[in-house]
């Protein structure tokens, strides 16, 4: 496309809407991709990339969770994901163009960025779909510029490669091809691609172990939907978490005027943290402590991630890492970059220095953690973190028993009797006597650890209400 | 031990990041030097300079592995969920891989325990978990998808083992149950609430239940048959009340006369692992009728979590029941399956890192004495072991390849409709 006059009247309302994504992402939805890129690992090994080839779509998706994990810095997410929606825009143009005029491409090419720019929305989005919707359009006019006239064979050829490097990228080429037959009024041709279109995942069923439709729109096809601030809201707060960027987490939270159970949860983490969770949950209206949230297969990954933190904590590794192998199970082929790197901690924690060794081997083959690890390899300990994981170690469950289930109170009572010097879990035990309304459990627990075991908590809640 | 100076052949030499022998090269040594020794001199260039490590030798078997191949199930070491798993096939003269089913045709689901008639994969039998739940069985070229809990039973056919006419296959219904260890050394206890032990023809699709097999009083499970077809083995334990005595189950190897069908006669006990306060299970017949080997530890019906889960030989002309000192480590052993030609086994270890198992094999001369265990192979095994985050288990060995045709199963196992057993008493 040459840079003419009407060229630039063309592409410019692409480049604006693309801007206007970039800003809404960058300053209204960012954590929606640092998710992404906490969702994933990306390894280079080639065992690791070696896997892509075992699923059609192998050139988008690999393409995509490489450029997912710079997803980690601020910006990227949005930048990538704007460049490719204007790519995605001149593509289309460029691919409609060579069936209808300018000007009913121009229209159709606006409204597929503005489809594409809410599918992003979606909760499913990763960047590889997006690559997949390009990736369509280029096949298209990659055909288109080779073959200048119609071959059905070289179409069909097309469509193969489009399935097998893009997935559902081949429905687009497919959508493309029809509309171009429809044009020339070529009806007995008209069915044939989009029949060979659905044909394709029959028989890459074959070599994919998937369902029909699954295998028909890898990766995951996104549909258009509204902002779902709701989500990011809840993002915005496990990251910020995860950044130890406590003064932010208690901003975030006290934005609501009540806070949902995910904030609460992590804001009355942070105030356990500093030892003052009895001062602050008596000025919430519902005080949220996470002892009685419990996790199983069906709860959300968002639930099974706020666990995860809670219980690693309050020192219990073993329902920490319990939460942190569930939450893997949500992530393509089975691991995650933030739970790597908590079952690292767990186990480094807990003294278990092969297993720990394991994931470390893992994150020394990525680009971003690779300096975490040399951090925490228990041979070349960053003193700073081996006195967080020692100070750790004094906390943890050292009682010899089964468990059935995620009762907290049982945890915290295992964890008290292991070390009655955490405070944390102390606390966690006492509030939620209070929250509860139990007042002859907490005057036990409070008997039983804080007045036998000589350490008084003098905390106004407590003192109030062992005067009832 | 061979004797060193057998060592016939060549040379090999690779100067790459990590050693990958051609295969074929590979495989002429090996044959070449059968019986014999291979000695491994490494050198390393560290920081512009050449160090030599310490020469290590490997010695080659005088006993032929026939099965071409070998079957496992790979899942994440998780709990309640299943993420991506499968049952999968591996060449065992290459590094090729085949999924056999993945949980990806029927997501949601887990498919356990894929189980050939001694290593024939001409029959099998194998478990999906989950809303499509059901048991597989594959038998004279038809596959039966049965219904996953049986009225008869009150629960699922969970560990299985074929009678070697093909006929029959035993199974044990177990309502199993999960739980945490609260200091990790253990991580996961499985418990049985109840278990039994029954018999099923595929023929007649006719369950064989007997109550000898099917007590109040104890625990059943893990059957298996003698290759004889004279005996059934399977592991009793007496049936207390759980969770509360979970550590109180120790099972005992036993066995019972079976008849073409019918069970005669009283059970025996064959290994009296309470007596020596311990817990036998997975026994294992050798397919050439001399050994049987079980996994010994504390307690429970699952071992594979228990870091004191060794493997035992017991002797069946002998009577007498051993450690196999040669091939256990200080973490888990269980699991285990013999080759055709029960020589080798292959078996379940966490020996590596205590969390993923991993697979080993071991040969076992003509006086039952096993070889030094070696993982399996992997074209780059540092960085495949080292990046997976998946445990192997289950492992098996097969004659041929496993010819599913896993599309037609998986649809057939989203459907609804299940073959509906009978009981025959």
């Amino acid at each position: 496309m040459k840079l003419s006059k009407n060229n630039i009247f063309l592409i410019l309302p692409h480049i604006i809407l693309s801007l206007v994504s970039f800003l809404v992402f960058q300053f209204c939805y960012k954590y929606h991709f640092f998710i992404q890129e906490q969702n994933q690992i990306f390894v280079w090994s080639w065992q690791y990339i070696a896997e892509y080839f075992e699923q059609n779509s192998w050139l988008t998706c690999f393409t995509g969770d490489f450029l997912t994990q710079f997803f980690y810095y601020l910006y990227v997410g949005p930048i990538v994901t704007a460049i490719i929606i204007f790519l995605i825009a001149i593509a289309s143009y460029k691919s409609f163009n060579t069936i209808f005029n300018n000007k009913t491409s121009f229209i159709i090419s606006i409204t597929i960025e503005i489809l594409v720019f809410f599918t992003i929305f979606d909760y499913k989005f990763n960047i590889n779909y997006l690559l997949s919707v390009l990736f369509g359009f280029l096949s298209y006019i990659f055909y288109s510029k080779i073959f200048k006239k119609d071959n059905l064979i070289f179409a069909i050829i097309t469509l193969l490669f489009g399935y097998y490097l893009g997935g559902f990228a081949q429905i687009i080429f497919a959508i493309l091809y029809a509309c171009k037959i429809l044009k020339q009024k070529r009806l007995k041709e008209f069915a044939i691609i989009p029949a060979i279109t659905f044909i394709i995942p029959l028989v890459g069923q074959r070599f994919y172990q998937t369902t029909y439709t699954r295998n028909l729109s890898y990766p995951d096809f996104c549909i258009p939907t509204l902002p779902d601030m709701h989500s990011e809201f809840s993002y915005s707060i496990a990251t910020e978490y995860y950044f130890k960027h406590f003064d932010k987490v208690e901003q975030i939270a006290l934005t609501q005027d009540t806070m949902t159970a995910q904030s609460g949860i992590y804001y009355n983490m942070v105030q356990a943290q500093k030892g003052i969770l009895p001062d602050k949950i008596k000025s919430q209206k519902i005080p949220e402590l996470g002892t009685l949230i419990h996790i199983d297969e069906n709860s959300p990954i968002e639930a099974i991630n706020l666990m995860n933190d809670f219980y690693y904590l309050i020192g219990d590794m073993a329902m920490a890492e319990r939460a942190a192998i569930l939450a893997q199970v949500f992530s393509p082929k089975n691991r995650n970059v933030k739970m790597i790197k908590r079952l690292c901690e767990i186990n480094l924690v807990t003294g278990d220095t092969a297993i720990a060794l394991k994931y470390l081997r893992i994150l020394e083959k990525t680009l971003l953690y690779n300096d975490w690890a040399k951090k925490h390899n228990p041979y070349t300990f960053d003193k700073k973190v081996e006195k967080e994981i020692l100070e750790k170690r004094n906390f943890c469950n050292s009682t010899n028993a089964i468990r059935i289930n995620d009762n907290c109170r049982e945890i915290l009572l295992e964890l008290l009797q292991s070390n009655p010097d955490n405070i944390i879990a102390l606390d966690y035990l006492l509030c939620t006597d209070l929250i509860l309304g139990q007042l002859q459990t907490f005057k036990a627990d409070y008997y039983k650890f804080c007045i036998k075991n000589n350490r008084q908590r003098l905390k106004k809640l407590y003192t109030e209400a062992l005067s009832k | 031990m061979p004797n060193p100076t057998n060592c016939l052949g060549f040379c090999l030499h690779i100067n790459d990041s990590y050693a990958n022998f051609h295969i074929d090269d590979w495989q002429q040594l090996v044959a070449d030097n059968k019986g014999g020794v291979l000695t491994f001199d490494v050198k390393a260039k560290i920081d512009g300079k050449w160090h030599g490590y310490k020469t290590f030798e490997m010695y080659i078997s005088d006993y032929s592995l026939d099965d071409c191949g070998l079957t496992y199930r790979r899942i994440s070491p998780g709990y309640e969920v299943f993420g991506k798993m499968g049952l999968y096939q591996r060449e065992l003269s290459s590094f090729k891989e085949f999924p056999i089913i993945e949980n990806t045709l029927i997501p949601g689901n887990c498919v356990n325990c894929h189980t050939s008639n001694a290593c024939n994969p001409d029959n099998y039998t194998f478990h999906v978990r989950g809303a499509n739940g059901a048991t597989v069985v594959h038998h004279n070229h038809k596959t039966d998808i049965l219904q996953s809990k049986s009225n008869t039973t009150g629960g699922s056919m969970v560990y299985p083992y074929w009678h070697p006419s093909g006929k029959y296959c035993a199974y044990s219904t177990n309502e199993t149950r999960q739980s945490f260890h609260v200091v990790k050394e253990e991580l996961i206890e499985v418990f049985d609430l109840k278990s039994d032990v029954f018999v099923y023809c595929p023929d007649s699709k006719e369950l064989i239940l007997d109550s000898m097999l099917m007590t109040k009083d104890n625990f059943e499970t893990y059957p298996a048959f003698s290759p004889d077809v004279k005996t059934l083995y399977f592991c009793s334990s007496k049936a207390y009340d759980i969770p509360e005595n979970y550590k109180k189950v120790q099972y005992n190897l036993c066995k019972v006369v079976f008849d073409d069908g019918k069970l005669v006669g009283k059970i025996h006990t064959v290994f009296d692992a309470a007596k020596i306060n311990k817990n036998c299970t997975f026994a294992k017949p050798s397919y050439d009728g001399k050994y049987i080997m079980f996994t010994l530890s504390d307690y429970g019906c699952f071992p594979i979590w228990h870091h004191e889960a060794d493997l035992w030989l017991l002797d069946l002309q002998t009577n007498t029941a051993r450690p196999m000192d040669e091939i256990n480590s200080p973490n888990t052993e269980s699991s285990h399956n013999w080759s055709t030609g029960a020589h080798w086994f292959v078996f379940v270890s966490r020996r590596e890192n205590g969390l993923y198992s991993q697979l080993f094999f071991a040969c076992i001369d003509d006086h039952g004495k096993a070889t030094k265990p070696f993982l399996l192979p992997q074209e780059n095994p540092l960085e495949y072991y080292s990046n997976t985050t998946y445990s192997f288990n289950v492992p098996d060995f097969t004659t041929k390849k496993v010819d599913i045709d896993y599309h037609a199963l998986g649809k057939g196992l989203m459907k609804e409709e299940r073959v509906v057993t009978k009981a025959r008493k």
